[in-house]
């Protein structure tokens, strides 16, 4: 086995549980599927298919989308916090004009 | 490499069973850091220092344990820290990024007491440590339950291991003479299936697998074993074979030179090392290079003849026009015995801080492969600490060689790592050891050799599998590894339940005269070819003995155009070419080009009838033959 296999290994577990919630509703083969790559040939065969794996950076680019909102957003809260919390100066609330 | 059974048994079975120092060291030592961070966690509560102070010393105990402090909403960003401390610790061991576990605890011990308000959440102050010790019970618990089992294992390893190394012994074939090798019109529809990925235009990377280049589908490991396998066909099969044979492994040596390649290492280097000036991809750990593009260099060489990588400078890894880091053989096997030498384990890294037997098997083989070609003793001067702290430091209760094992932390991971896959190399290097571990795999492989539906030996391995080469389903990879071991300790019978196995379950595919596994990723299908070929010792003699003078000295085929002509066999005496050649395409007559011929003598070309020709003055000649299905020809001096 090559090394990093650990790594591999936790990766493609990950990647196998996705793959069973992706069989569960029905959108995965539950076999090993073709892969396009061994399709191909030194001045042979035409383009093979697109690797189905293709799907999978579209969708961690989606993920990553989601991940700069969240960070995006909790920032934007924790600014919000502070500046609620210095709003709240006792002080300065009694030093308010009416 | 015939040995004794006892003297392969005695060793195993009066092994001590205990951690070694170095490993015992370092968790105490981690024990300890822990311990200080609890501590230091605990003293702005001791002290009453202000609520922010409470919630990040709270987080020192645990990543994200800080939140739980803060109260609130932020508690559910806990689970959340959890979650990013795992991924953090994914990216460490995947990447080598040291940083990323430090950088997501203190971050987040620090963000929580920035996010405290006027009190914390009291009992956080229990719930926390409580946390804290189940983790630690469940993790001492299923530490202790794998030692016992592991410890079960390894009396029932010696009570099976004299008969199963005397069996393994009986059962293995013969090692093949040179006379017997030729690859069949089979075995040359499978090696199209690495001619044609390296013979592409060197950069383009057709028919290989991409998805990430740190780790094992990485297109550097793909690459290799390619290498390996032509430098063992090579070696094995055609010595006297250079042409489109020699072409297509210096295209992958100028390919692996590429940027892309290896500018992995920048990264690792950076975020591991904390080195943001010299990212020497053949200077600090990363063994998962030297190793293994040492040995794919030195094989090439050793079986080739060619020594240009002997050069200075001439493997060079350019980074951009201003910055190269010039290696050669010379310095990429330095550079495995320097960090040999000077590792704590002696065993030394892949990415920073990870440690991988496997990878540094390979870079142990690579220092033989340059022993033989240099008459050095790089091996001599490392090998015995090595295999003592193999034996001690990455050795579990059971008798296995360990996965892999943190440097930094003396942490072992829990990975299935076969015995199979480091016999092969140690085969190479210590052979006894070696034929211990193959009796070991082979005695429980037993288990999952059963017979398929028309009465043949297969094996059945439980679940989906996983490949390695592109970390999807599949069994490929294992079956094809399972071969390739068993091949190189004569045990056909085994090697052929992998084949069925592989043929049967991985989506065997023959279309336009290439051999394929359409169910298995590229390395997968690479390593099944590097099998298909492989017979006994193999891979010892590819790496430590070489072709014979004779066939490095005698005549040479070049001139023959892929995939017109394939080549089944060449081999020769000193003065004669003895050659097995093939239409790829269709029959008729070809072109082939003789060189290495003594300048100006008359030779005798051989094929049913007789043709005699003279070689010119620079000792080559150009032939024209006709080939029909399987084509012997010998060439002989003529009178």
């Amino acid at each position: 086995m090559p090394c990093c296999a650990l790594a591999a290994f936790i990766l493609g577990q990950a990647l196998i549980g996705l793959d069973g919630i992706k069989r569960f509703f029905g959108i995965a083969a539950s076999v090993a599927p073709d892969n396009p790559a061994t399709q191909w040939r030194l001045g042979g065969v035409a383009n093979p298919r697109k690797s189905p794996l293709r799907l999978g950076f579209r969708w961690a680019a989606v993920v990553a989308i989601l991940e700069v909102a969240l960070v995006a957003g909790g920032t934007y809260g924790l600014r919000a916090h502070f500046g609620h919390r210095r709003d709240s100066n006792l002080a300065q609330i009694e030093r308010c004009p009416r | 490499m015939a040995v004794a059974a006892h003297e392969v048994v005695q060793q195993f079975i009066s092994r001590d069973a205990v951690k070694g120092p170095i490993t015992a060291a370092r968790q105490r030592r981690t024990l300890l850091t822990y311990l200080a961070l609890c501590v230091l966690g605990l003293l702005p509560t001791i002290f009453g220092m202000s609520p922010a102070m409470q919630a990040a010393g709270v987080g020192l105990w645990i990543p994200g344990g800080g939140f739980v402090a803060s109260g609130g909403w932020a508690v559910l960003l806990f689970p959340l820290t959890c979650a990013l401390f795992a991924l953090s610790v994914f990216a460490w061991f995947g990447a080598g990024m040291v940083t990323a576990p430090v950088v997501v605890w203190l971050g987040s011990a620090m963000l929580a007491g920035a996010m405290t308000g006027d009190t914390i959440w009291v009992p956080a102050l229990f719930l926390v440590p409580a946390i804290v010790a189940a983790i630690a019970i469940y993790a001492y618990q299923r530490a202790g339950a794998r030692k016992q089992a592991e410890l079960e294992r390894f009396e029932m390893r010696k009570k099976a291991l004299p008969g199963a190394v005397a069996e393994a012994i009986e059962v293995a074939a013969p090692v093949p003479s040179r006379k017997e090798r030729e690859l069949s019109a089979e075995d040359l529809a499978a090696t199209r299936y690495l001619f044609d990925r390296a013979l592409q235009p060197v950069g383009e990377m057709n028919g290989y697998d991409r998805v990430d280049q740190f780790q094992t589908s990485a297109w550097r490991y793909q690459i290799n074993n390619i290498g390996y396998t032509l430098a063992s066909l090579q070696c094995h099969y055609a010595p006297n074979f250079h042409g489109y044979l020699t072409q297509a492994q210096r295209n992958l040596i100028d390919l692996y030179l590429q940027k892309k390649i290896w500018s992995y290492w920048v990264y690792e280097s950076a975020w591991g090392h904390l080195n943001l000036t010299n990212p020497d991809p053949a200077d600090k750990d990363n063994i998962m290079l030297t190793g293994w593009f040492g040995l794919h260099v030195g094989m090439y060489m050793l079986n080739s003849g060619d020594r240009r990588h002997a050069e200075p400078g001439s493997l060079t890894f350019r980074l951009n026009r201003h910055r190269a880091f010039p290696h050669d053989i010379h310095s990429l096997e330095h550079s495995v015995l320097r960090n040999f030498l000077g590792a704590p384990f002696c065993l030394f890294p892949c990415e920073p801080n990870w440690v991988y037997p496997i990878c540094n098997h390979f870079g142990m083989t690579s220092m033989a492969v340059y022993d033989r070609l240099f008459g050095t003793k790089y091996v001599a001067s490392a090998l015995d600490k090595w295999l003592k702290n193999l034996e001690t430091e990455f050795t579990d209760y059971s008798g296995s060689v360990i996965g892999l094992r943190s440097e930094l932390t003396g942490i072992r991971f829990p990975f299935p790592a076969g015995e199979a896959g480091f016999a092969i190399f140690e085969n190479c290097f210590a052979p006894e050891r070696a034929q211990r571990m193959w009796a070991v795999a082979r005695n429980e492989l037993k288990l999952v050799i059963k017979p398929d539906a028309e009465g043949h030996n297969r094996i059945v391995l439980p679940g989906r599998g996983f490949d390695f080469g592109n970390y999807r389903p599949g069994f490929a990879g294992a079956y094809a590894s399972i071969m390739d071991s068993a091949r190189e300790f004569g045990d056909y019978e085994t090697a052929d339940a992998a084949q069925r196995a592989l043929d049967q379950d991985c989506g065997r595919t023959e279309e336009g005269g290439v051999l394929r596994y359409s169910k298995g990723s590229n390395l997968s299908n690479i390593i099944a070819v590097k099998a298909r070929l492989h017979r006994r010792d193999d891979f010892r003699k590819a790496t430590i003995e070489g072709p014979p003078e004779s066939a490095l000295r005698g005549p040479i085929l070049t001139g023959v155009k892929y995939p017109e002509v394939l080549v089944g066999r060449a081999f020769s005496n000193g003065d004669d070419l003895d050659l097995v050649l093939y239409p790829g395409t269709s029959d008729g007559t070809r072109q082939i080009r003789i060189e290495r011929l003594r300048p100006g003598a008359s030779y005798a070309l051989r094929n049913g009838s007789e043709r005699q020709f003279v070689a010119d003055s620079s000792g080559a000649a150009d032939l024209s033959v006709e080939l029909k299905g399987r084509t012997p020809l010998h060439i002989t001096r003529g009178n």
